[in-house]
């Protein structure tokens, strides 16, 4: 060869997949399809790559810094997508934003970021969601939660919470405490790790006193069932956060109306992404995973960016971090291996038995049948068919049976049933 | 109940993590506190410790191999593990300094050209350089940072300093403070969301360990 490139050699971050590690993610694919179709929401497939600048549009400066980007031909600066709410966001603000409201959409796809792989996901991985665009309302809020619940539990994840808190409680208290941009980051920094030395000393050093200091040394804690509302309701004053705990509260109760309150944990204390949501936010934690597997909210700011201003609630998942917890139950094997002259003489049997669900290799190597029974062995294939003087012979775990053509073709629309 | 996993750095600190557990009425195994077992539960299964090498602490603890862990805010702070922290625990107390020799201190960094810093904290020594306008080459070290000024490696160095001695001993002074250390407390993100009420108790109980030693040092103060 004479490169220095070793074959097989792949770049850190990405995957192969094959074998039953394939067919897991398509599996959960093929489910979640179903599922989000279920629910009426359509297929969006945005581009791979795109303008760097779009891609970026109303994301944190750490995406930011996460997007492979490359120069093309012409010297524009593209970008391999991070995630699909940012293409979708665009494609319904700048195509669709006339169309009869709301929009129901869902993905599946690969994303990119360049970072450390965790938890299952690397630096490609695949991203599956939903985006409910041009609905303002509680109604909107509490189905994408519902949608978030469900799609956990179809890839067969129990045990799991999620952590639902509004950003505009925590977003009310930090304006109230009047303080500039530099000693507020210091402030939600200190929230955001729990250290409450740092949070009394950000408080002292800017004379942040009274009710408000007491609010932001009590936020952290706020986390629970349905009796925390009435806590953060004490330690509000202001009508916006007051909104906040109101929305908070009716989302929560159509929640319990469909059964789903047992998931949810309310959790005031989160200062994650306040940049980017503008009402609910929420995400899925389970045990056995040191991060969260699923995560969504409401983001009312990001379409604007694109030229029309739209309501917009959504969340997303990795399959990759589900499938540390659980796999669907997968066969890589066929049901049935043919052998090369019992497929040539069989192909519409064979064919109708395939389009009832069965999956069928037939034999190119034209093996006999000892060297067939080997291969269907180490090849983990229970069932094995190929001719056998006038008729066919059946193999099937270790038992032998011979039969004529019609008892066979008898045999075969049982199965096919 | 689960049994929650604790991460400690091997070392010093970790018999101090101890000691202070075993005051709050834990007990542990022979093996465990003699530091041959690597991973060990307490007498009642409701805690389970790994030792770990010190650096590597943090990342236990965001995979979530590890549910809270004890570590140096030094070593924190340098690997830039995104970790909840809820509690200074008082004891481990050093301070990581910019030192040189006589003849640096007194001269403005900023005007040094070819300034050469040696470290084993790359990272910390990078951020306060840019805060601080100096253009620097960081030469990274895993030990005896203290020699590299002498065999004209670099002319001055940022390392861990609990007394100074060690550096008066090889004829260095220091020259600015970057951060203060004490032993930190972390916890995993998800961990503490689903665990908050047990990791919450445990945060408290430390908490009232860490107040009655201070308290305790204090007396000793006064006396």
């Amino acid at each position: 060869m004479g490169t220095a490139i070793k074959a097989g050699r792949i770049p850190h971050g990405v995957a192969d997949l094959f074998f039953e590690g394939a067919a897991e993610i398509t599996e959960c694919e093929r489910r979640l399809h179903e599922q989000f179709l279920s629910w009426g929401y359509g297929r969006i497939i945005p581009p791979t790559f795109e303008f760097y600048n779009m891609l970026v549009t109303g994301s944190n400066e750490a995406l930011q810094d996460r997007v492979f980007r490359f120069v093309d031909r012409e010297g524009q600066l593209l970008a391999l997508r991070p995630d699909m709410t940012v293409p979708t966001a665009r494609i319904a603000a700048s195509k669709l934003y006339d169309q009869p409201m709301p929009l129901r959409f869902y993905y599946i796809g690969r994303v990119f970021r360049y970072e450390e792989p965790q938890a299952g996901r690397q630096r490609e991985f695949t991203q599956a969601g939903i985006e409910l665009l041009g609905a303002d309302t509680v109604q909107a809020d509490a189905e994408v939660l519902a949608l978030a619940i469900e799609t956990l539990r179809t890839l067969g994840l129990a045990d799991f919470q999620i952590n639902l808190g509004h950003v505009g409680f925590m977003a009310a208290l930090l304006r109230q405490s009047e303080l500039d941009d530099a000693p507020r980051r210091r402030l939600e920094l200190a929230i955001d790790r729990r250290n409450p030395l740092e949070l009394d000393q950000v408080l002292a050093e800017y004379g942040v006193e009274g009710a408000t200091a007491q609010a932001l040394r009590t936020l952290p804690s706020l986390s629970g069932g349905r009796p925390i509302l009435a806590a953060a309701r004490q330690l509000s004053t202001g009508e916006d956060a007051e909104q906040a705990l109101a929305r908070l509260e009716a989302v929560y109760d159509r929640l319990e109306q469909w059964g789903y309150a047992r998931y949810i944990i309310l959790d005031l204390g989160e200062t994650r992404n306040m940049a980017y949501y503008t009402g609910i936010a929420f995400r899925g934690y389970i045990k056995g995973l040191g991060f969260p597997v699923c995560g969504g909210g409401r983001y009312d700011q990001l379409l604007a960016n694109f030229g029309n201003d739209l309501p917009a609630v959504g969340f997303a998942i990795s399959l990759e971090r589900a499938l540390v917890l659980t796999k669907p139950e997968v066969s890589a094997a066929p049901d049935m291996l043919v052998s090369a002259p019992a497929a040539l003489e069989l192909g519409d049997l064979l064919g109708s038995l395939r389009q009832s669900g069965w999956c069928i290799q037939s034999d190119v190597l034209e093996l006999d049948e000892a060297a067939l029974i080997e291969q269907a062995a180490s090849r983990g294939i229970s069932m094995l068919l190929l001719t056998a003087g006038e008729g066919y012979r059946i193999i099937r775990d270790n038992t032998t049976r011979d039969l004529l053509r019609a008892e066979l073709e008898k045999e075969l629309s049982v199965w096919t049933r | 109940m689960d049994t929650l996993t604790i991460a400690l750095p091997k070392g010093r600190l970790q018999d101090q993590v101890m000691d202070m557990l075993t005051w709050l009425g834990y007990q542990f195994p022979l093996g465990a506190l003699a530091g041959r077992k690597l991973i060990f539960n307490d007498q009642s299964d409701t805690l389970r410790f790994i030792l770990a090498k010190p650096v590597d602490v943090p990342t236990y603890v965001e995979y979530g191999a590890s549910d809270l862990g004890v570590v140096g805010l030094d070593v924190l702070r340098e690997g830039k593990r995104d970790l909840l922290e809820p509690l200074r625990l008082g004891f481990g107390r050093c301070r990581l300094v910019l030192a040189g020799p006589p003849e640096v201190q007194g001269r403005n960094l900023r005007l040094m050209p070819h300034l050469r810093v040696a470290t084993k904290y790359p990272n910390l020594t990078l951020d306060y350089f840019n805060q601080q306008g100096i253009s620097a080459e960081i030469i990274p070290l895993s030990g005896s940072v203290e020699l590299a000024p002498g065999v004209g490696l670099a002319e001055v160095l940022v390392d861990l300093v609990e007394t100074g001695i060690t550096l008066r001993d090889n004829g260095l002074v220091e020259l600015d403070t970057l951060l203060e250390s004490e032993a930190v407390l972390v916890v995993n993100r998800a961990s503490h969301k689903l665990h908050l009420e047990r990791i919450q108790a445990l945060v408290n109980q430390l908490s009232s360990a860490v107040a009655q030693r201070n308290a305790g040092e204090q007396a000793d103060d006064n006396t």
